[in-house]
């Protein structure tokens, strides 16, 4: 048997994974974004004594104000992932919602692959909060069965989407604020924007998925680990996340608070 | 006329010499018959010249591929390839366990080097099975194991420096299952190469496209396409050495074709087709009814066994989806149910007549 085929069995065991090193250092050649996070935004879901996964893994949580259940009473202002927004993203958005065609049309528009801006804790969070509080307050004011769903979100707020990263940057340059993340848009029909809204059928996107795992690397996560014992120790927290020129995050440090 | 040297090396792989030592025994079981014995009569001489070519021929297929030479060897064999394949299996969710379990107490160099340095050995550990057997039960083992590790290798590291993750593995991983295959000549394996290299071209058209190529079996009918570029390669790439590889070939192209067409049926929004997503079921429909019949004339044929049994299993699955379809809703369900196992008595009346057919042309005496 000639030595080649060995050979090159094992050469792309190597190359596959210098390939993969290289793109890994290559992010962290430089930092795209610096932000510190906390447990509300980066949560570890404590593993059970069962769990064979020693690895620890953080998931970072955002808020879309497209997704997020609004109040039944009121129209949902904070859309930002509208038709316009859409059809620049690549969508084809040339049918009219409130046709008889729409529904089988746009189910079989596929999800994009597209840059989305997340702020933390900026002027798109308090917005979001104090229309969600204005909205709540309206609707016990008519019925006692309003329940608050905005308690606890995340303050990772996302803003704006682009098919360009650069692009993307250059409207949000605050680096300590804004991280920059490859995301799935996926559309939908809003047809009856929320009971007792009247308005037409539209067309708005939302975030179906982003990379969320972020993995903790030795000795940070030992101190997570040590938390196992108590699985829903509220016990706070602070990540540093340094996002590199490949928008690919790492841990660069952590900081626990002592217990509320 | 002398008769051939027993010992001349035969030609091929072990698929092949396996053939030639299963027919060299079944002529010797039907020569001692007394049906046989009663039309050909052997001489004494001839008898002996025979029954020791025969011996040494099966002896020596035996030395030089290891073939089985007699019915229970092969049952054997049989049990030996389960065993090693479930083996496998196993052994490949205990590395991904072991690994799991403790990873998480390890400093990063070491995680890579254990994850990066795992597949190398064990790549090691299959050429040195390899060198020392000819039935290629341990090698077989061996290379599964270290393609799961190699398919572990990568998304550690990727979670270890948190890359977003990319189609490119699935080429990684396919052209490994791909290289293995030919180097020892085993058929899963190419089997799991094909499936990985055709998810590749799959998923990188996704990604090309601006679509999340995670989302790659969303549109079925690239796979149409995949399976019928699958199915065309034995035609023409010659496997002389590994006979045993264009069955492989067409049947993971039949079955990645005729999953296609089922999932077409069942959800044809996902379809390219501009059409009411009914009409789309309905058409993959027929589709599917017409070319499992088409695939069984085929094989028939060419003598695919595997591709027979293939289309014959879709070509079932397609029409009681039909007929699913048709009355599970209005019908009593005794009712549905009788008139599937009145189906299936139609089928097998119809197979019958096929076959008798088929046995009157093969026995017609030439004028």
């Amino acid at each position: 048997m000639s030595r080649t085929s060995l050979v090159a069995a094992a050469a792309i065991i190597v190359v596959a994974n210098t390939l993969a090193l290289t793109h890994a250092l290559r992010n962290r050649q430089g930092t795209e974004a610096q932000v510190t996070l906390t447990e509300r935004e980066l949560r570890y879901y404590s593993v059970s004594a069962g769990d064979e996964d020693s690895g620890v893994t953080l998931n970072l949580a955002w808020t879309d104000p497209n997704g997020t259940p609004w109040p039944v009473s009121a129209e949902n202002p904070m859309i930002w992932l509208d038709q316009p927004k859409l059809q620049g993203l690549g969508f084809d958005c040339s049918v009219n919602p409130s046709s008889p065609d729409s529904a089988r049309y746009y189910e079989r528009q596929r999800a994009r692959q597209v840059f989305v801006a997340l702020e933390y804790d900026g002027a798109a969070w308090r917005a979001w909060a104090e229309a969600y509080q204005r909205a709540l307050a309206d609707q016990r004011a008519k019925t006692p069965y309003a329940i608050n769903v905005g308690a606890g979100l995340s303050h990772l707020v996302a803003i704006d989407a682009d098919l360009n990263s650069t692009r993307l940057r250059v409207r949000y340059p605050n680096r300590t604020t804004v991280i920059i993340v490859p995301a799935v848009i996926r559309l939908t029909i809003d047809r009856l924007p929320n009971v007792g809204v009247k308005g037409p059928a539209r067309v708005i996107g939302r975030i179906q998925e982003l990379p969320s795992s972020i993995h903790v690397p030795r000795p940070f996560s030992d101190e997570f680990r040590r938390l196992n014992p108590r699985p829903n120790s509220d016990r706070p927290y602070r990540v540093r996340l340094n996002y590199g020129v490949s928008l690919e995050p790492r841990v660069t440090g952590v900081e626990f608070l002592n217990g509320r | 006329m002398s008769p051939p040297n027993p010992n001349q090396a035969p030609q091929g792989d072990l698929a092949s010499a396996q053939q030639a030592a299963d027919r060299i025994r079944l002529l010797r079981d039907e020569l001692v018959s007394e049906e046989v014995q009663s039309v050909l009569a052997l001489t004494p001489d001839q008898q002996g010249r025979f029954e020791e070519w025969s011996r040494a021929k099966l002896a020596s297929l035996a030395q030089q591929f290891d073939v089985d030479t007699s019915a229970p060897q092969k049952l054997v064999s049989w049990g030996m390839r389960i065993a090693s394949t479930l083996g496998a299996l196993a052994l490949c969710a205990a590395v991904v366990l072991f690994f799991t379990r403790y990873w998480g107490y390890l400093d990063t160099p070491v995680q890579l080097a254990i994850v990066i340095a795992t597949p190398l050995v064990l790549l090691a550990g299959t050429e040195f099975a390899a060198r020392r057997e000819r039935t290629k039960y341990f090698t077989s083992l061996l290379a599964l194991v270290a393609l799961a590790s190699f398919i572990l290798n990568l998304p550690v590291v990727g979670d270890v420096f948190n890359i977003t993750s990319t189609e490119r593995a699935l080429l990684a991983w396919g052209a490994f299952a791909m290289v293995l295959a030919y180097r020892y000549g085993l058929r899963l394996m190419l089997a799991a190469g094909l499936i990985l290299l055709m998810s590749y071209a799959a998923a990188a058209y996704a990604a090309q496209m601006g679509y999340p190529w995670p989302n790659f079996l969303d549109r079925p009918e690239h796979f149409l396409l995949l399976g019928l570029l699958v199915f065309a390669l034995p035609s023409w790439w010659a496997h002389p050495r590994n006979t045993g590889f264009p069955p492989v070939y067409r049947l993971v192209a039949a079955l990645t074709f005729f999953i296609a067409i089922l999932s077409l049926a069942e959800w044809g929004a996902t379809s390219y087709l501009p059409w009411e997503t009914n009409n789309i079921e309905r058409f993959y429909e027929i589709v599917g009814l017409t070319l499992s019949t088409a695939a069984m004339w085929w094989g028939v044929v060419r003598h695919q066994d595997g591709i027979v049994t293939t289309a014959a299993t879709f070509f079932i699955i397609f029409l009681f989806t039909r007929l699913y379809h048709w009355w599970w809703d209005w019908m009593p369900r005794y009712l549905f149910f009788a008139v599937i196992g009145a189906v299936g008595v139609v089928l097998v009346v119809a197979f019958k007549r096929v076959r008798g057919r088929m046995i009157h042309v093969e026995h017609k005496v030439p004028a």
